[in-house]
């Protein structure tokens, strides 16, 4: 059957061909190009690399040549992990070639037992985003709340495991019959962390998130536990009492819907800007049944976590603007509604889905040419392209 | 054979498409002056001769180095084309039947045009070689365009240098033509839809701007630093090695290692 236009093509090369023929063909590389864990180049992978490349059809070198251009040199790679309704768990890299959004793009996993990568050629970038906004996308509409907070990547990290605490409770709760327990041990809380942190199962919030929040190994220890759990208090999360921990109004809200979640994604972007300048960026998106969250790692400063309830819309206007890597990604905050507290606090959900303000402040990007634009402006002031 | 071909291996493969093009033709001379076409038998020898030369161009195609030669200033991909940077007598510099791979090239790319500052002795080829001026050049009525901007950079051809304008768009939608392929009367491409496209443009020299200055300043032209292997882009007149170039102004044109004086009837 015939490929039609902008399915993607899939392609597969041994690992250790990679990089021999990147440097038989003088391909430009830049810094990101050692992300991946490619085999070095010998006299034996040169060779053998040399005899597949010969084998190849005219057609299948035009695509390979692309993909290994797109190897050496990328401008973005966006490590992707998705979870759906805790059932699959979908991992990905993204490979950009090009600053400007909806160029093509590559999608690199691991095949055999990681001897070989499986390159699937996308003819636009989108044809991705938009498969991640159809995991945000699905279940109810989602509303919005008014309710923001920026606090350690720690405790953050100690917020996820608390909500999965809770699940847990709940889950057990159910089989036993029980009430729904509202209150937990810290000690309880301690456990879950390092659980969390030494077994990977990324059904659960704390370990899915793990890969993004870039948490120190020697971070957790009782006492830095217990100064979370108290700046947690503060920005009005949680209630402490002796060794007892509960939810707030605005925690259990976070709670409720972060660990009932349909769909979670984590995204980390690795970029360059023009001038070759690497940067990096974090984001995870939660799909509640009814509340989407936004957790936007390194913020102003590069140790917190901004967390925040955004509209769908919004959700796919930050999707086209992280990957538009028209400069090294910098850590994006997407609009939020006015006057976001410093601390948490709920409103009650609008009584409908909001639709998300076009000027709400989120960064826009010219859609021809990529650069950043200027509020107000009918046209895009690097290119001229008209702005919708 | 090693993909890309060594210069030796380019060399052999030239020298034997080189004699049996010549023994082709003596044969089909002899097949015309044998008494005309109708009567004349087939010849298994020139049929295996065509055969071999088809071949060989086949063996050149398919290794012809594709090089970094540019940088889109819109996307900052890399620019990779084909060239034959071992000389002009290869068959990519031949201007009415060069011999390249289909081009794939990325979204913002243009039109790739050149120049060649020559040093002699110049190769002999039994073919036509028109590699432009000898000093960069660009075509305002392509350059002047809001959605085009141009990268010069140099890259050896041989002995000679060569210097690369490449024209990029932030628009796929531009109604300007794209220029000939440097060295070639015409432009062909297979875009990222996998549609291929040809062409052909040609503006003669008087429409070319050699004053680079302007253009550098307007950021309409950019261009890398020789031997930069990062291709990185560079803005502003200052220090740029371009501006210094000296040579003719004239388009050349070269067969059999001669230029023709001007005012010579090319057979082309």
């Amino acid at each position: 059957m015939e490929k039609r236009e902008g399915e993607p093509k899939t392609l597969l090369i041994a690992k250790d061909h990679v990089r021999p023929l990147i440097d038989r063909f003088g391909m430009v590389k830049n810094e990101l190009s050692g992300l991946f864990d490619l085999p070095a180049s010998s006299a034996t992978a040169d060779g053998a690399a040399l005899a597949w490349w010969q084998a190849r059809t005219d057609e299948e070198q035009y695509t390979f040549r692309a993909a290994l251009a797109a190897l050496a040199s990328p401008v973005l790679i966006a490590d992707t992990g998705v979870n759906i309704r805790n059932e699959r768990l979908i991992d990905t890299h993204v490979l950009l070639p090009s600053l400007r959004w909806n160029d093509p793009a590559f999608l690199v996993a691991s095949e055999n037992g990681g001897k070989q990568l499986r390159l699937e050629y996308l003819q636009k970038a989108d044809l991705f985003t938009n498969t991640l906004f159809l995991y945000l996308e699905s279940g109810a509409p989602a509303y919005t709340m008014e309710m923001k907070f920026e606090i350690p990547v720690l405790d953050f990290a100690v917020l996820l495991a608390c909500t999965d605490l809770r699940q847990r409770a709940r889950f057990r709760a159910l089989l036993d019959h029980a009430v729904f327990p509202s209150v937990y041990k810290s000690g309880d809380i301690a456990a879950g962390l390092t659980e969390g942190i030494a077994y990977p199962d990324p059904r659960w919030l704390l370990p899915f998130a793990l890969p993004v929040l870039h948490l120190k190994a020697d971070a957790l220890t009782p006492d830095s536990l217990r100064q979370s759990l108290e700046r947690l208090a503060k920005t009005g999360l949680v209630k402490i009492d002796r060794d007892t921990v509960a939810f707030t109004e605005p925690g259990e809200k976070f709670a409720e819907s972060a660990g009932g979640r349909i769909s979670s994604i984590r995204l980390d972007l690795f970029g360059v800007d023009a001038s070759g300048v690497p940067g990096r960026q974090s984001v995870i998106l939660i799909r509640g049944e009814h509340l989407l969250w936004y957790a936007g790692v390194g913020g102003k400063k590069a140790d917190t976590v901004v967390v925040t309830s955004i509209t769908l819309d919004q959700a796919g206007e930050l999707l086209k603007e992280l990957f538009t890597p028209a400069a090294a990604p910098k850590p994006v905050v997407p609009a939020k509604p006015a006057a976001a507290p410093a601390v948490a606090q709920v409103a009650a959900p609008a009584a409908a889905p909001q639709k998300a303000s076009a000027a709400g402040g989120a960064k826009k990007f010219c859609p021809s040419c990529g650069k950043p634009l200027r509020q107000g402006l009918k046209f895009c002031s690097s290119c001229g392209a008209k702005i919708s | 054979m090693q993909t890309p071909f060594s210069q030796k291996e380019r060399q052999e493969i030239l020298d034997r498409y080189f004699a049996e093009h010549r023994q082709w033709l003596d044969l089909d001379f002899q097949s015309v002056t044998s008494g005309g076409n109708a009567g004349t038998p087939a010849s298994p020898e020139k049929d295996m001769l065509a055969a071999s030369l088809a071949g060989l161009l086949d063996l050149y195609r398919r290794n012809l180095p594709v090089l970094p030669l540019s940088r889109c200033p819109f996307t900052q991909q890399v620019l990779y084309h084909s060239l034959d940077p071992f000389g002009i007598d290869g068959p990519w510099w031949n201007y009415t039947a060069p011999v390249h791979p289909v081009e794939y090239v990325m979204p913002g790319f243009h039109s790739l045009t050149g120049a060649l500052r020559l040093q002699e002795p110049v190769e002999k080829a039994p073919f036509l070689c028109v590699p432009g001026p000898g000093i960069p050049y660009v075509v305002p009525e392509i350059l002047s365009d809001d959605h085009i901007r141009a990268v010069l950079s140099s890259t050896p051809v041989g002995k000679h240098t060569g210097y690369l304008i490449v024209y990029f768009t932030d628009d796929p939608g531009v109604r300007v033509p794209r220029m000939n392929r440097w060295g070639a009367n015409r432009w062909e491409l297979l875009d990222r839809r996998g549609t291929f496209t040809w062409g052909e443009f040609s503006p003669p020299e008087s429409r070319f701007d050699f004053d680079l200055r302007s253009w550098i300043e307007k950021e309409k032209l950019l261009w890398i630093l020789p031997q930069d292997s990062t291709l990185s882009l560079r803005r502003g007149s200052a220090d740029c090695p371009f501006l210094a170039c000296t040579g003719t102004k004239k388009i050349q044109r070269i067969r059999n290692g001669k230029l023709p004086a001007t005012g010579e009837k090319e057979d082309i």
